[in-house]
Parts: structure tokens; C-alpha cells; sequence
């Protein structure tokens, strides 16, 4: 569980990193695409945080750290 | 007859040709001079005769050398750059505007000249090393722009403007926009995983916008309603700063506790529609100044002619000539200081008349119109305006000591009605504070004994619902919207509260002369043997040749008679004139004067009486001429209130206005100002609400005591006293419809009252059962406040158009 989260935070990190250098064109299929894994990521994640809150797995700070990722990526790619 | 070019005036006495121009006077036709050689004529083409004819200024400004006064009347002094400002009243049109801003082009010393119209002022920037202040306000009096510069100039205090509404309103709305958007995702649940990440600094973000809502836009209301708590009031920012309190303190422990994203946006819209209420309530009128004293109307300075010390001849001593002049600021005078006053200055203090023939116009004082006569050693008041040349007068009391000034002394004027005033609002408002704090105690009870916690989400949810924000509302909105109707048909009102107590008067109280009477018509009829047309030729030629203010309204009635050159004339100052052509001499003045006074017409009203080949004649009789539509006023005032005349003059015209009159009303004469101000005062302690309406500064006293004080003016512009509000004299006829409306908009306000009443339940229905989401709150309140602006806005708008244009 613990590794996914890393794994994700990376992913977050990479989609992120994308968006910076892509964020100049309005290309759909573009912008489509990131909707689209942003959704995939961000429903992992709430599976992952219901699990830590009931057999808390890993140190919690981890958990808010990709979170907090998310919640910014969320809003440069859902507004 | 030709039309002056300049000021548009009938060319009578003289007519000059220039450039295919006429103009009636030398003045006129020196401004249209300067205007051309300094290609300024686009002055007559933005409007047609624009000008006014410039009045004979000589030594008028000559306190202008004195430096202590130019240090007192500059805004900004530093080397080259000076800064004046002055208040011109001739200023009325974009043809003022456009000379006065291009007076850089006559005279270069001037750098920019920059016209407020609405105030009528000017703001001039000019090098004091090029052009002294004194040519700069004569190069104005030169154009007919006379400055108005008074005693209220020299002890001018610099003006602060208030601004911290707008900056309270700007911060509240700008929090409120904020607050409402951050408060969106959680009031319609956005199940966005990211804005879920975004919670809980939306809520921090939102706590941070409500801290200057509170604290600082919001600070009226808790420092209102802790002053009226102090002084045992229960006034209606009571109940809002206890729903200010409570929805910051409630909003701030949902957030702490997690329990909610809290109230924040209905506490910053509250706070942001009430500022709005308050900004609508406030109208002011630029043009005009409801605390006007004596200050306004006295010079700054005066000539004070000083004794030589040495080589004064002894001949100069034993006629007490006064050998060389010196500008005094007035303040300066005191008793024994001898004084010059000029044809047409004003008087600025008590004194006795040494030198000259005085023929003093009091209608400045008193409102009575006809000039009075002294003679040497006669006491003079001040206030007065000398009308026939040059007087030397010993100063008595010193300006603040003075008669007229001792009015001022009188504590009514220091005293604030609106302080003195419980409004509806807060009459309401201690019933409704007391009946919203035992619902929410007697909820918290029920609820305490059912379910303890939500016991103080009910207490905090009654107070947070039951904030008045709409009665709150209704007073201001329909009050502002009053007085802008009142102002654009001509009634000018100090302030909304005067509108609701116009509502309570059961009294008014009119003076007569300036008031029901008017200056600018007088009523004039002659009574004896008709003149022969020779005679009417020589009589209307003499009175043409004559300064005097009742030949010059003569001469207005007489003018078509013909005029012919007199062969001889003479003014017996005090007196009367004479004129001669050929075999007919006529006299023209008091009966006495005339040769016969067993022929005074019993009549106490002012008369001119007329001799031939001192053969009497018979007299003109000046009659008050009363404004039109006089009785209808009464008869519409007598339904709801009593009348009252007080007038300064004899009871000359008791019978003609018992005519006009109602039975009961109540007729005084011969009253002083300060009789008025003590009729009034009486009124009052019987338990009245009066209202006092009247022109000249006599009745300052009357108004300043009276619950409203509406000062009448021929033009608005010009002069009123201190007072509540003033009427246009063409709107005076008006004043009971004006009244009507002042009830009809209390009668909104109640229904505005039982229209967030309703509200009120409602939420309250939410809130005692523990049902008040914020979105509830959210919804509930702004639409409450909305919907109340929107039902006062119409009902003050139909009620408006009752009032004809």
C-alpha cells in the first residue's frame, strides 16, 4: 500500500509535469487525457485513504503529502 | 429696447455700441473688451448673454493687501506657487466654466484655474510674484465673477472629507464576492475530489476575509450599539452587533471544530447591505450648505480709519477726520475703533454713526425689504447693508458680542436633533431585540432538556437568523429614495431623519415677509389726484436719476411713461428727491417731505408720496405681494396641522391674512428673532412638533429650535440660514403635499417592517427547530434584504409621482 502511494505521488509528479509543458495548447485530446488519468489516480486514492483510516498502514504525513499534490492538479486540470 | 450683448439685461438708461454689440453699461461692455483682446469671444457663443454686469468694487478688496488675511485665505503657499480657492456665485453655465479655467490666457502669472460647478467654486494656482492675490480677485470682479470671500474664510479649518463609508462598503464588498465564492463547492456539495483537498483552506480563507468585516467595516455598529446600551437605549444596531458577534463567533468554532464551513458569507453580506443602506441614506447636495451662520454672509475685513499721531492739523481733530485707512480683519474691531463703510457693505458690527448718510437695508437681518434711514449719532446694528454712499461709524460692541452675533450665542444652535430624536427604527427595534433574545433563551431551554448540543446551535442559530438586516434596510432605503424625490422637486433636506420627523409635525409656523411674501415683485397702487402726462414724464424721469431702492421699483412700474431730461434734481438723503423741467417740479418722497403730512394715508404699509409745483398729490402705496396659491397652502396644512404666522413686521396686514387663513390659526406680529425662538420653544413644552419655515437670518433662531427648520430661497444658490432643509420658494406651495409624502413614506417603512417580519419567522422556523444550514442562512438573509430594497424602491417611486414637476 505504501509503495502505491509512492508510485502515485510519482505519477501525480509526472502528470504535473506534463501539464506544465503542455499547458500553452488547447488541444481536447490533451486536455481529455489528463481529465481522464487524473480520474483514474484520484479514485485510487480515495480507496487507498478509506483503507488508512481504518488500518492506518503507513505514516500518515505520506498520505497527505500526495493529496495535497492532487488537490492542486485537480484544479489547473478540472477549472 | 436692445439687449445687453453681455449680460442680456434691457439696454434702459444707457445703451453702447460696440463692434455691432449693444451693451447696457460700461462693465459690461469693459468685460466684452478684455474678453476680445484676449480672444476669449467663444465665451458668448457656448451660451447667449452669459455675463453679469461687474458692481463698482472700488476699495472693496483693498484687505487683500493685509498679509495675515492672504496667509489665512491661501491653500498652498511655496515659493513661486500659490493656491486660492474661491466661491463664486455668478458661476451657472459651461460658458463660466469655460472663461474662468482659460484665465491663464489674460493674465499669464496664472498657471491653472480649475471650476467645481456643483459648488461653484474656483480653484486658482498662481506665481505671487507675478500677480498679487488682490489683482487676481479684481481681474475676476473685473469679468463679473465677483469671489464671495466672508468671515467663514478666515477661520476656515482645512475640509476632511469622510470617505471611511465607501472604504467600509468597498472592503465588505469585496470580502462578501470572495467569501460567497470559497463558501460555493461545500453549500451545493461538489463531489470534486480535488476542491474536497481545498477545504479546509477555503474555510481558513474565508475566516481571514470575514476578520475586516468584523472589525473594521462592522465596527460602527458594535460601537453604536455599546453607546446606546450606556445610555440605556435599545437602538437597532443592538440586535446587529449581536448578530455580528454571533455569526463571527459560531462561524469561527465550526471552522476550529470541523463542524461546518460555518456563516461567513451571511455575516459579510449583513454587514455589506447594511453599509449599503447607510451610503444610500446619506445624500448630500454640493451646492448647497445647511449650517450657514452669520460667518457666511460677513466681510473678512473692514477699512478702520486710524487718528495720526503727529502732525494730525487741528482742524482735522476738531472735525474728527480720520486721516489714513487701514484694513482690520473684523475679529480685530473692538469698541471705539472707527470704521469706513462703502455703498453697499455689509455692517459686521454694532456701532453709531459718525459721518455720512446711512440708508441701511436690513432684509438681509430682518427680511423686511425697505431701507431704513439714520441719521448722525443714530445706532446701527450689524447686518445691515449701507445702500447710499460712503458712512464712518464708531464701533460699540465687538463682532462677537454684537447683536445679530449674540443669536448665535443661543444653545439651540449648538444643540444636534438628530441625537434628540428616537427614529421608528429604533422604536421598533427595542421591542424586537427584547422579543428575539427570550425566543432564542426560551429554545435553548426546550432544547437543553432534549438535546444539549444542539441546545447552542438553536441559541446561536436564533440570534444569527433574527439579525434585523431588513428593518434595518427599510428606513434607509426609503428615506434615501424620499429625499432624492424631495431633491429633484426642489426640497432640499439636510438629512434622511428630518423627512421622518416632518412625518410627526403638528404645527407650522410660517414668517410672513420673504416667506408667504416675495422680494423680487413688489405690489405697488397709487392713491389720490391723477397726474397730468407732463408730470408723469418729470416724476418717472426723477425717479430714473434716483439710486434708491423704492424709486428704483418705482421706475420699473413707471417706465413706459415716457422720460425727458430733467432740467434740475436733487436726493435729500433720508428724505426724498426733486426733479424739474421747465414749470413742473415734483417732490418725491415722505409725506413731510412733500409738504403735507395731514394727507398720510392711514395705511402702515411703505409709501412714496408725490408733490407737484408742491401741490400734494397724492401716494404710492407698497404693497407685500404674497406668493400665489397662499390660502390653498393653508387650507391643505389645516387638515392635519395648526398654523401659526410670526412676523417680525407691524400688524399692518392682519386683515388680509385673516382672509387667507384658516380661524384657528394663530396670527403674531412684531416679533423679534428672539421671540420667535421662545414661541417655539413653547410650542414645544406643550408637547408640539413644529416646524418652522422661514428666509431671512431673524428666523435662524426659529429654525435651529424648531423639530424642522425649512429655510425658504428665491435661489437655492444664494443665501439660507441654518436650518434642516430648504424649499425652492416656487415648491413652497408644495409643502403640505411634501408633508403627506414624509407620513406616506413612514407608512412604507411599517409595511416593510411586517414584510421582513415575515422573513424573520421564517428563519426563525429553521432555527428554533435546529434545522439552520448555512445555506439556509445564505439564501434566506440576502433575499430578505433584496427583496426589502426592491418593495421600498417601487413603493417610493409611486408615491413619488404624485408630486408634479
Amino acid at each position: 500500500m505504501k509503495k502505491e502511494v509512492t508510485q502515485l505521488h510519482s505519477r501525480l509528479k509526472q502528470l504535473q509535469f506534463m501539464y506544465d509543458q503542455n499547458q500553452d495548447q488547447e488541444c481536447e485530446s490533451i486536455q481529455l487525457y489528463f481529465k481522464t488519468e487524473y480520474a483514474q489516480i484520484t479514485a485510487r486514492l480515495k480507496t487507498i485513504e478509506e483503507h488508512q483510516s481504518r488500518n492506518n498502514q503507513f505514516p500518515q504525513f505520506l498520505l497527505a503529502d500526495v493529496l495535497q499534490t492532487a488537490g492542486i492538479l485537480g484544479m489547473y486540470v478540472m477549472v | 429696447m436692445e439687449n445687453c450683448y453681455h449680460c442680456g439685461d434691457a439696454c434702459r438708461d444707457t445703451t453702447i455700441v460696440r463692434k455691432d454689440k449693444f451693451f447696457c453699461c460700461q462693465g459690461c461692455k469693459m468685460v466684452f473688451d478684455i474678453l476680445n483682446e484676449n480672444e476669449l469671444t467663444y465665451y458668448y457663443d457656448l451660451e447667449s448673454t452669459p455675463g453679469k454686469s461687474p458692481l463698482e468694487i472700488a476699495g472693496r478688496y483693498d484687505f487683500l493687501d493685509n498679509q495675515p488675511i492672504i496667509d489665512q485665505l491661501l491653500e498652498f503657499d511655496e515659493q513661486d506657487t500659490q493656491i486660492v480657492s474661491f466661491t463664486i456665485p455668478h458661476i451657472h453655465c459651461s460658458s463660466c466654466i469655460w472663461v474662468l479655467e482659460n484665465l491663464n490666457k489674460i493674465n499669464p502669472a496664472i498657471k491653472t484655474a480649475q471650476v467645481n460647478f456643483p459648488e461653484k467654486s474656483i480653484r486658482i494656482t498662481y506665481n505671487s510674484s507675478e500677480v498679487q492675490l488682490k489683482e487676481l480677485v479684481l481681474l475676476l470682479c473685473r469679468l463679473g465673477y465677483e469671489p464671495n470671500i466672508s468671515l467663514e474664510d478666515f477661520n476656515k479649518k482645512e475640509k476632511k472629507i469622510d470617505r471611511s463609508l465607501i472604504y467600509k462598503l468597498g472592503i465588505a464588498g469585496f470580502a462578501f464576492g470572495n467569501i460567497m465564492f470559497l463558501s460555493f463547492p461545500e453549500y451545493f456539495e461538489v463531489d470534486e475530489f480535488w476542491l474536497h483537498q481545498f477545504k479546509n483552506m477555503f474555510r481558513w480563507l474565508m475566516f481571514a476575509f470575514s476578520l475586516p468585516v468584523v472589525f473594521y467595516s462592522g465596527r460602527g455598529y458594535f460601537e453604536s450599539a455599546y453607546k446606546g446600551l450606556r445610555s440605556g437605549i435599545l437602538n437597532i444596531d443592538v440586535p446587529i452587533a449581536i448578530g455580528i458577534a454571533v455569526l463571527f463567533l459560531r462561524s469561527t468554532l465550526d471552522i476550529i471544530m470541523d463542524w461546518g464551513t460555518g456563516f461567513f458569507d451571511s455575516l459579510a453580506g449583513l454587514v455589506f447591505f447594511l453599509l449599503l443602506g447607510k451610503f444610500f441614506q446619506q445624500k448630500t447636495y454640493a451646492f448647497l450648505s445647511f449650517e450657514r451662520d452669520y460667518k457666511s454672509y460677513f466681510p473678512i475685513a473692514v477699512t478702520q480709519l486710524m487718528q495720526e499721531e503727529d502732525g494730525e492739523s487741528a482742524f482735522a481733530k476738531a472735525k474728527n477726520l480720520s486721516t489714513h485707512e487701514q484694513q482690520t480683519p473684523v475679529y480685530e474691531l473692538k469698541p471705539g475703533h472707527r470704521i469706513l463703510i462703502r455703498n453697499n457693505e455689509l455692517i459686521p458690527t454694532d456701532g453709531i454713526l459718525k459721518e455720512g448718510t446711512a440708508l441701511i437695508d436690513y432684509s438681509f437681518v430682518t427680511g423686511e425689504a425697505v431701507p431704513v434711514s439714520k441719521v448722525l449719532g443714530d445706532k446701527i446694528y450689524a447686518g445691515g447693508r449701507q445702500q447710499a454712499g460712503v458712512i464712518e461709524m464708531e464701533v460699540t460692541k465687538a463682532v462677537e458680542q454684537s447683536y445679530l452675533t449674540q443669536l448665535w450665542n443661543n444653545e439651540v444652535f449648538s444643540k444636534n436633533k438628530a441625537t434628540t430624536f428616537e427614529n421608528l427604527t429604533d422604536q421598533i427595534s427595542r421591542r424586537f431585540t427584547i422579543g428575539i433574545l427570550s425566543i432564542a433563551v426560551v429554545a435553548t431551554i426546550i432544547w437543553l432538556f432534549t438535546n444539549p448540543f444542539t441546545a447552542f446551535n438553536v441559541f446561536t442559530a436564533v440570534l444569527i437568523v433574527a439579525c434585523p438586516c431588513a428593518i434595518a434596510l427599510a428606513a434607509p432605503f426609503t428615506l434615501g429614495n424620499m429625499l432624492r424625490i424631495f431633491g429633484k422637486h426642489k426640497l432640499y433636506l439636510k438629512e434622511s431623519s428630518v423627512l421622518e420627523q416632518m412625518s410627526h409635525i403638528d404645527t407650522v409656523v410660517f414668517d410672513k415677509t420673504g416667506t408667504l411674501t416675495t422680494h423680487r415683485q413688489n405690489l405697488i397702487s397709487y392713491e389720490g389726484i391723477n397726474l397730468t402726462d407732463e408730470e408723469q414724464t418729470v416724476l418717472t424721469s426723477t425717479l430714473r436719476a434716483s439710486n434708491h431702492p423704492l424709486s428704483r421699483a418705482l421706475y420699473d412700474m413707471l417706465q413706459d411713461q415716457g422720460i425727458c431730461t430733467l432740467d434740475e434734481f436733487d436726493e435729500h438723503t433720508g428724505s426724498g428727491i426733486t426733479g424739474s423741467r421747465g414749470k413742473i417740479s415734483v417732490k418725491i418722497g415722505s409725506p413731510t417731505f412733500v409738504g403735507n403730512q395731514a394727507q398720510m394715508n392711514p395705511s402702515t404699509n411703505t409709501q412714496v408720496h408725490i408733490s407737484s409745483n408742491d401741490q400734494y398729490k397724492g401716494c404710492y402705496i407698497f404693497y407685500n405681494n404674497y406668493r400665489d396659491g397662499m390660502q390653498q397652502l393653508f387650507s391643505n396644512l389645516n387638515r392635519t396641522v395648526q398654523l401659526v404666522i410670526l412676523s417680525g413686521d407691524n400688524n399692518g396686514e392682519e386683515a388680509f391674512l385673516k382672509t387667507q387663513l384658516p380661524a384657528n390659526a394663530i396670527l403674531k406680529f412684531n416679533q423679534k428673532p428672539d421671540d420667535k425662538l421662545q414661541f417655539i420653544n413653547r410650542l414645544q413644552q406643550e408637547g408640539k412638533k413644529v416646524m418652522m419655515v422661514g428666509d431671512g437670518l431673524n428666523d435662524a433662531g426659529a429654525l435651529a429650535q424648531s423639530n424642522v427648520g425649512i429655510a425658504v430661497s428665491e435661489d437655492v444658490n444664494v443665501f439660507s440660514p441654518a436650518c434642516d432643509g430648504i424649499i425652492d420658494a416656487s415648491k413652497l406651495m408644495d409643502l403640505a403635499l411634501f408633508m403627506n409624502l414624509s407620513r406616506r413614506s413612514i407608512r412604507i417603512i411599517k409595511y416593510a417592517f411586517v414584510f421582513s417580519l415575515f422573513y424573520n419567522l421564517i428563519g426563525l422556523a429553521f432555527a428554533v427547530t435546529g434545522n439552520l444550514a448555512p445555506v439556509v442562512a445564505a439564501i434566506l438573509m440576502p433575499l430578505s434584504s433584496i427583496s426589502i430594497v426592491v418593495f421600498t424602491t417601487i413603493s417610493t417611486y409611486l408615491i413619488g409621482r404624485k408630486i408634479t414637476p
